[in-house]
């Protein structure tokens, strides 16, 4: 057994970092209905980690993140980097406002469902104000029903790895004993 | 199976020319107010990111394209081109849309061009850009590995072996990088003003036709 | 463990999701037909404008143009090449269903919210 000491944090946080930028290279890949529609994939390690680590480190995870998408996808100065940024940054602070708050009442699903709700509302009043106008309230229904149901997969398959990853055990240990 | 695309801008510009060159298109994307000059920076924009061996999905973007236009006509503006009965199609919301969309897709070739996953991050955190990377390129390279059917198992697998919990050695980082030229040549500096100019010159021409 | 552990609050994101996607599509609908539009008819067609942005229009007719104008949600004739100008005299329209008329140079404007009232008006 490792000691527990042993793991570094900052290169943590760069391996999870990129954990989310595979993640963000699978999401683009992936077919959308609607086709500016960020699915929240690529939010994975947010979700899996939101107990382990703080509210910065997690802020940093997001950020790279983020850049990175943009650096790796060249997307950085369009839209699409605009709409990651909000999406991921409105989804991270409302995870980890209800789970410091509601720990204990909800879920690792109920806390991607509260930051799928949280991104995909922020990406409707960009879709509205800066890509579609007043008519993209009418597709609000469906970006929110969608990334609903991917908040649900996403909590869920967080929830499963937490409980039966042996690597996710040996790093969580190793946190914690810091 | 894909071929590799052949990414040219490399060989004449560093990462920071490559940056320096969007700009040209980008800011004139931002400020056109017409849509012929607009069609003509889509077009620059379009050839650059295929220089730059950048994949382009032509089925999203004009899906893109025709939600955006969509949407735009559904605020009618100007003269009335074509009445559905439950909607009045009109010239200027059509022109709206297609300029915003013209615009928006631009911005994106013009990003694809001129961003470039070797373009060097200052201090801490371009050395924490550089560790990304490197376990990024291992993942993927790792990524057949996981399976549907034990999906926890495989990725745990994945994970120890990009990360292991059980030691503290370092990733080395990604030999990609050494491929790309990092210095900028007084040839990738003319690219440059060239790409400027003719986004100049789009504009100009674009604004004076429209008068 | 293959099956979802839910517990008691995990409803309430779901249903707040639901009922803020039903009121998107109910606000959607109600921006897209309550915005009040400026209707005008002249012999080079039809054309419309949103009552919520300020602007100038230039209306051709036979006689030759009517300055139509747009500002703070009201619109009216600002000039006209008519005799007794009558059509700038019918001031300031800003409810639905008022209208105004260069009937010499052939211009109307009307201001409605969809498309039922042109419809209606027409007939």
């Amino acid at each position: 057994m490792p000691s527990p000491n042993k793991i570094p944090r900052e290169k943590l946080l760069a391996f999870l970092s990129a954990l989310g930028l595979f993640f963000a290279v699978i999401e683009y890949l992936l077919p959308k209905p609607v086709p500016f529609m960020r699915l929240g994939i690529s939010n994975l390690p947010l979700v899996l980690m939101i107990d382990v680590l703080s509210f910065r480190e997690l802020a940093i995870l997001a950020g790279v993140k983020v850049l990175g998408q943009g650096l790796i996808n060249g997307t950085l100065a369009s839209y699409v980097f605009l709409f990651s940024t909000v999406g991921t940054f409105s989804s991270l602070v409302t995870m980890v406002g209800v789970h410091r708050l509601f720990r204990h009442r909800l879920s690792l699903i109920g806390v991607s469902l509260w930051g799928a709700l949280a991104s995909n509302l922020a990406q409707l009043l960009l879709s509205v104000f800066i890509l579609l106008g007043q008519g993209a309230w009418m597709i609000g229904p469906l970006i929110l029903t969608l990334g609903g149901v991917t908040g649900f997969l996403i909590g869920w398959f967080a929830q499963m790895f937490q409980a039966r990853s042996v690597w996710f055990q040996r790093v969580r240990h190793a946190l914690q004993a810091n | 199976m894909h071929s590799k695309r052949i990414d040219h801008l490399a060989a004449w510009l560093s990462p920071l020319q490559r940056l320096m060159m969007m700009l040209g298109p980008l800011l004139a994307l931002v400020v056109v107010d017409n849509l012929v000059p607009a069609l003509g920076l889509l077009f620059l924009t379009w050839v650059l990111a295929q220089m730059a061996g950048k994949r382009v999905n032509l089925f999203y973007f004009t899906l893109l394209a025709l939600s955006i236009v969509g949407f735009a006509l559904l605020n009618p503006m100007g003269r009335v081109i074509w009445d559905l009965g439950w909607l009045r199609l009109t010239q200027g919301a059509l022109e709206e849309g297609l300029l915003k969309a013209t615009r928006l897709i631009g911005m994106v070739f013009a990003s694809l061009a001129g961003i470039h996953r070797a373009l060097r991050l200052p201090g801490r955190l371009g050395r924490f850009w550089a560790l990304v990377l490197s376990y990024y390129e291992s993942l993927l390279n790792l990524r057949k590995r996981v399976t549907v059917k034990h999906w926890v198992e495989s990725l745990d697998e994945v994970f120890e072996e990009v990360f292991p919990t059980n030691s503290s050695n370092p990733n080395e980082p990604s030999k990609e990088e050494a491929s790309i030229t990092h210095h900028p040549g007084w040839a990738g500096w003319l690219v440059v003003l060239m790409v400027w100019g003719m986004s100049l010159v789009i504009l100009i021409w674009g604004g004076s036709l429209s008068r | 463990m293959n099956v979802p552990q839910l517990k008691g609050w995990d409803l309430f994101p779901m249903l707040l999701t639901l009922g803020v996607g039903l009121g998107t599509l109910a606000y959607g609908y109600w921006q897209m037909g309550g915005t009040p539009r400026l209707e005008i008819q002249t012999p080079e067609g039809q054309f419309v404008f949103p009552m919520n942005a300020d602007r100038y229009f230039e209306a051709r007719g036979p006689l030759g143009t009517s300055l139509i104008k747009i500002e703070n949600g009201q619109a009216w004739f600002e000039s006209s090449p008519c005799q007794n100008k009558i059509c700038i005299q019918m001031g300031h329209q800003h409810h639905v269903g008022q209208w105004a008329a260069c009937l010499p140079n052939r211009i109307l404007l009307r201001i409605t919210a969809n498309q039922e009232d042109v419809d209606a008006i027409s007939q």
